[in-house]
């Protein structure tokens, strides 16, 4: 890791204490998730400068934001950080235009990764550049929002959860767009949420908040899919990311094959090219365990894997974390279901998936969501 | 209807007085009124009470107080006068300290609250694409303020223009530097027959005043002309 952003910092604030420390790769999108009080907004004053730390450090590369025990600590105007709230903060009196140059003409550093033209083109404000923010739409606003945050040649993109005054359709619309600038341009961004789908579709590093401590911090694919991560394994909607390699048309029906380590799983729709990677989330209460090979069933998608662990959660629930392959794949199972199918580590069972959502392809072309 | 000489004098003694003061009190206004909106310090109701104090004193005492201290008697009247030759008393200038101070408490009124309702987090977007202290200002503040300052600025000089007590206790009544209208117009109803002098002076007062309100309502409205609805 030559460039990593680092977070290490100790901060009391009335009676709630931000006790936070984690380090994550600086290119891709970093996601600190957890429920509103776990310290979020307070880390985000952190690091946008609006506070300053009792003690502790942020860097990112050679970057050194703050250092306490160095005496260090930039002015926010001097971190350079791409800023967007969930309302976007646009310059009421500035229209489009002037609001995306704002940040674009006071860039400290020089050598710009973002071309104006590229920005203006990927997130579709050509014809709002006219325009005054009062007249744009919710889903509009994010868009200058994120334009001027990327125009302005920030060292890190801070998104404050960006999507969180916006309706459904909207969501889906700026997240494609997220997904498409995180891959138009080498960004880093901390990504700030309380929603799992946000987590699911951006996330490359994964940093689980609570009560002001970091509690797990790993690449996505290490958390999920895992039956004790904090937080997230005791979620209703827990589940595992798989990755899928697309293998073609259904032969006997309009949905599409892939491959799961070799195995073959059976997707409604996809139109992707054979052999793109697609990631694809599996709720836990969507997958059945069955220990001898199924037959007269409805679910077609049967995959052989083999138990690690059961974790009992306490609420009429056991988690069962599987191995197919070198992926993982949780089940959650009543403990009735246990212990009369005598379920162990070790065991060799098949997991029968009822639904797979697809959620973001792991690379390759953006896929239109409903 | 066409005016005297020292009729004509009022007129242009009070435009120069309401513009100096405004001067003068333009920019501490401003900065009374950033200091009591975005900053917390110790000392802040005093600060407030204090701007806040001429609208409260008769503006005789307001004059009274400036004499004592800006007089060639007082302490700081003194020590300009030594040093650099200048007595406000009897001047334009002095007129215009002492209308302005009147004027202050409502200018500075009239900025903090519109400064106060601008959503500080835009200062704090601008701080994040780059923009210092000064630039944050003037780039984003100040405008966003720039209705109300406007504001400000016509309510403080139509407040000037009418001062009364401030202007005659601290400058005094001297044709040509500090007889404005209101002055003028107290000079004339005290004369046997100048009763139709005050008249026209009365009238040309309140012309001045409604150009003057009529013209800050067109730069408040061009002002905040993004805030209009689509």
């Amino acid at each position: 890791m030559t460039r990593a952003l680092t977070i290490d910092i100790r901060h009391q604030r009335g009676d709630f204490r931000l006790e936070t420390r984690f380090e994550a790769p600086a290119t891709g999108v970093t996601v600190v998730f957890g429920a509103s009080g776990a310290g979020k907004s307070t880390l985000l004053d952190l690091i946008c400068g609006n506070l300053q730390p009792d003690h502790g450090a942020i860097r990112i590369g050679e970057q050194v934001f703050v250092d306490t025990s160095r005496g260090i600590h930039l002015s926010t105007e001097q971190r350079a950080i791409g800023w967007v709230p969930q309302d976007g903060l646009l310059f009421p009196h500035l229209d489009v235009a002037a609001n995306l140059d704002f940040g674009a003409r006071r860039s400290r550093r020089h050598q710009s990764a973002v071309n104006t033209q590229q920005v203006i083109d990927t997130l579709g404000l050509g014809a709002l550049l006219q325009r005054w923010p009062r007249t744009l739409s919710g889903g509009e606003r994010q868009r200058v929002a994120l334009g001027r945050a990327l125009l302005s040649n920030p060292s890190l993109l801070l998104l404050d959860e960006p999507l969180a005054a916006l309706d459904a359709p909207r969501k889906a619309e700026i997240l494609a767009l997220l997904e498409l600038i995180k891959r138009e341009f080498a960004i880093s961004a901390i990504y700030v949420t309380h929603s799992l789908a946000e987590v699911l579709r951006l996330a490359d590093h994964l940093v689980l908040l609570d009560a002001g401590k970091v509690v797990a911090s790993d690449r996505i694919d290490a958390l999920m899919g895992r039956a004790h991560t904090p937080l997230l394994s005791m979620r209703a909607d827990t589940g595992s990311l798989l990755t899928l390699q697309v293998a073609g048309r259904d032969p006997a029906g309009d949905g599409w094959l892939t491959t799961l380590e070799g195995q073959t799983v059976l997707i409604p729709r996809l139109p992707l090219a054979a052999g793109i990677p697609v990631r694809a989330y599996v709720p836990a209460n969507e997958v059945i365990i069955a220990t001898q090979a199924p037959q007269g069933l409805s679910v077609r998608n049967a995959l052989q894997a083999k138990i690690l662990c059961l974790r009992d959660r306490g609420d009429g629930s056991v988690l069962v974390e599987l191995a197919v392959g070198a992926q993982r794949l949780l089940a959650a199972v009543t403990p009735a279901a246990v212990s009369a199918l005598a379920l162990a580590p070790e065991q060799p069972v098949y997991a029968l998936v009822k639904s797979v959502s697809l959620d973001a392809p792991a690379g390759g072309r953006l896929l239109e969501m409903g | 209807m066409s005016l005297s000489e020292a009729e004509w004098l009022a007129i242009l003694t009070s435009l120069q007085v309401a513009l100096r003061a405004l001067l003068f009190t333009l920019p501490p206004a401003l900065f009374f009124g950033w200091l009591l909106a975005r900053r917390r310090f110790p000392g802040r109701a005093l600060l407030d009470a204090l701007v806040h104090s001429p609208l409260v004193l008769p503006p005789v005492v307001v004059g009274y107080l400036l004499l004592l201290t800006l007089g060639v008697q007082g302490p700081i009247g003194r020590w300009l006068d030594n040093a650099f030759g200048l007595r406000l008393v009897f001047s334009t200038n002095g007129a215009a300290i002492a209308a302005g101070l009147v004027a202050l408490p409502i200018m500075v009124r009239t900025i903090r609250l519109s400064l106060e309702a601008i959503d500080p987090r835009l200062e704090l977007a601008a701080r994040s694409l780059g923009a210092g202290a000064l630039d944050r200002f003037l780039s984003v503040t100040l405008p966003l303020a720039l209705p109300g300052v406007l504001a400000a600025a016509v309510l403080g000089f139509a407040m000037c223009l009418g001062e009364f007590g401030a202007v005659i206790t601290f400058a005094a009544n001297v044709p040509g530097e500090t007889q404005t209208l209101a002055l003028a117009i107290y000079g004339a109803l005290q004369a046997p027959d100048g009763e139709a002098m005050a008249m026209r002076l009365a009238l040309i007062s309140l012309t001045i005043a409604l150009l003057a309100l009529l013209g800050a309502e067109w730069l408040g409205r061009r002002a905040g002309r993004w805030n209009a609805r689509p």
